[in-house]
């Protein structure tokens, strides 16, 4: 087959892997006998008409899969034509793509062909060939298979910058529903332990990252931020990324929005201070899908607001909607020289007032008041203006 | 917030608003009235508009980095490209393609202009609206990257708004893929 044609399967069959751009320690080639750089902010080189930026050659090694996962389009039991990629011809397209600045780096996944040692040595040899023979020193994010062994974690640690493995279901009662033949321990967390190990030992630049299929297998928001959670704590995991369940037959899709309450509360968890328990859940476990995790925590803990900007602590004032960890920093800076008096004064250093004006005092002056009745359904007592 | 008064007056002055002078000195006797962090958070209008302007900027290089569309040269070892630039900042950009490519000779035509980078100089020369004609390497590769970008589109997520607030309309003609 055609590199073009296997290009067109394999790409396809990666565009529901879930990838930041790239991130890492800044490096170039510079004065030296290597190609690529990796920059601190994100390249996105295109986008696509859903919004979602191209950045990584993202491509599967083979879609040939001896596995049969209910959510996966590369499953065995689907039938369609099958393809693979040789390690040479793959690392050369990558190379000329980078070349053409279409490219930012290269995100490496595969079915599995015969056994996972077999598919992670081939995976590893096509980057060991951009590594040693392109001397390709840019941004390589790598997918381990599952129950990938710890020697060739250790070695695909060595040669990536970011490693990743798709857990897919939040525990092992929700991935058997859709995926029998993966043990969610063995299969998946053990291969996270193993990078969190070369991670530790400083060989993961990147860190390590993990995908939830949502909807999938009917689990609940809840059950989704409590994994994330303990793999943030437990296995220093840098980054989980969700994504929509879509239907292969006629089932109902889950809501998009489910979706991104949940990479908002995965936000809050990272860098705003939010707890587990701060969430509240709907009586099914999901969040709330008319109001985002942070408003609905505060419509909830009114005992806690408003606060006085002049005076409440950086954490608190994470915790005001509208207020980001930026606008919180400049906040808190400027205010050790000037005392605010003024909204339009945060509107200008990025507060966005409209939605935290009702939970703020500005030298002991409201802020702002509700502009709507706010119901959060069963669980919120609705408060008005 | 992480840059100083004075990294920030030097990433203004790139800026092509013909105001920009006027805006840093009112900025300047802000930071002296009622402190640098009162300038530096964006406080006050002026501020905000100062701060503004460093964004526009910087944006301005990293959508360089992003939406340039690099063709080798027939047996030179010569990528070039075309774009526009509205600020004073092709410096940045050639750093970052020589840092990226240090065995290429990168040539950007930013009109009416065409940057040559060699080494660490950088080279400059007059063109209009000339057209250049390069012996350009026509290979499969644009071609792949044609279906690799209308395959990682998934249309049950079509978002236009999006993808119209992530490619501003007058970067279009330079990259292959939209235009």
């Amino acid at each position: 087959m055609e590199t073009e044609k296997k290009l067109e399967i394999l790409g396809a069959a990666a565009k529901y892997d879930v990838c930041a751009s790239t991130c890492g320690p800044v490096i170039n080639s510079r004065g030296r006998d290597t190609i690529g750089s990796v920059t601190r902010s994100g390249i996105c080189h295109s986008f696509t008409q859903d919004g979602r930026c191209v950045s990584l050659l993202k491509v599967l090694l083979t879609n040939t899969c001896k596995n049969n996962c209910q959510y996966c389009v590369n499953r065995r039991s689907n039938d369609f034509q099958r393809t693979e990629f040789e390690s040479e011809e793959l690392a050369h397209l990558f190379i000329e793509m980078y070349k053409r600045n279409y490219v930012e780096g290269l995100f490496l996944s595969s079915g599995v062909k015969n056994s996972t040692a077999h598919t992670m040595q081939k995976m590893i040899e096509t980057v060991e060939i951009l590594r040693f023979k392109y001397r390709y020193i840019g941004y390589i994010h790598l997918k381990m298979l599952p129950g990938t062994s710890e020697d060739l974690v250790n070695r695909a640690a060595e040669l990536s910058d970011r490693l990743s493995i798709n857990l897919e279901c939040p525990n092992p009662d929700r991935l058997q529903l859709i995926a029998k033949e993966k043990d969610f321990k063995k299969d998946l967390i053990k291969p996270i332990t193993h990078a969190q190990h070369a991670l530790r030992a400083g060989k993961l630049k990147s860190g390590i990252t993990t995908q939830f299929v949502v909807g999938a297998a009917k689990e609940s928001d809840s059950e989704i931020l409590f994994t994330s959670n303990w793999l943030y704590k437990q296995r220093d995991l840098r980054r989980a990324y969700f994504s929509a369940y879509i239907p292969l037959d006629t089932e109902t899709p889950p809501p998009l929005i489910r979706e991104h309450r949940l990479y908002q509360s995965d936000f809050l968890m990272r860098f705003y201070g939010f707890e587990l328990k701060d969430f509240i859940f709907e009586a099914n476990g999901n969040l709330n899908l008319k109001y985002d995790p942070k408003f609905v925590y505060a419509v909830k803990n009114r005992d806690k607001f408003p606060v006085e900007i002049n005076k409440a602590p950086f954490e608190n004032l994470l915790k005001v909607p509208g207020i980001g960890p930026t606008a919180a920093r400049r906040i808190y800076r400027a205010r050790k020289e000037y005392r605010f008096t003024q909204n339009s004064e945060l509107k200008n250093l990025g507060v966005v007032m409209k939605r935290a004006a009702p939970f703020l005092l500005i030298n002991g002056r409201k802020a702002g008041e509700f502009y709507e009745q706010i119901s959060l359904g069963e669980h919120c007592a609705g408060f008005a203006a | 917030m992480s840059r100083s008064l004075s990294e920030s007056i030097a990433l203004a002055l790139r800026h092509n608003d013909p105001n920009k002078e006027f805006i840093i000195e009112r900025v300047l006797k802000q930071a002296k009235e009622k402190g640098l962090s009162y300038v530096l958070c964006k406080v006050s209008p002026e501020a905000k508009l100062f701060g503004n302007m460093c964004r526009q900027v910087l944006n301005e290089v990293h959508r360089a980095r992003m939406f340039i569309r690099l063709n080798e040269v027939k047996e030179r070892k010569v990528l070039y490209g075309e774009f526009l630039l509205e600020h004073d900042t092709i410096d940045m950009v050639m750093r970052h393609y020589t840092g990226r490519f240090p065995q290429h000779t990168i040539m950007l035509i930013i009109r009416p202009y065409v940057y040559i980078s060699r080494g660490k100089e950088i080279f400059k020369e007059e063109i209009g609206d000339r057209e250049i004609n390069l012996p350009v390497v026509h290979d499969e590769f644009k071609q792949y990257w044609l279906d690799f970008y209308k395959n990682q589109y998934i249309p049950e997520r079509r978002n236009m708004k999006l993808f119209q607030k992530n490619v501003p309309k007058k970067y279009w003609k330079y990259m292959c893929e939209i235009c």
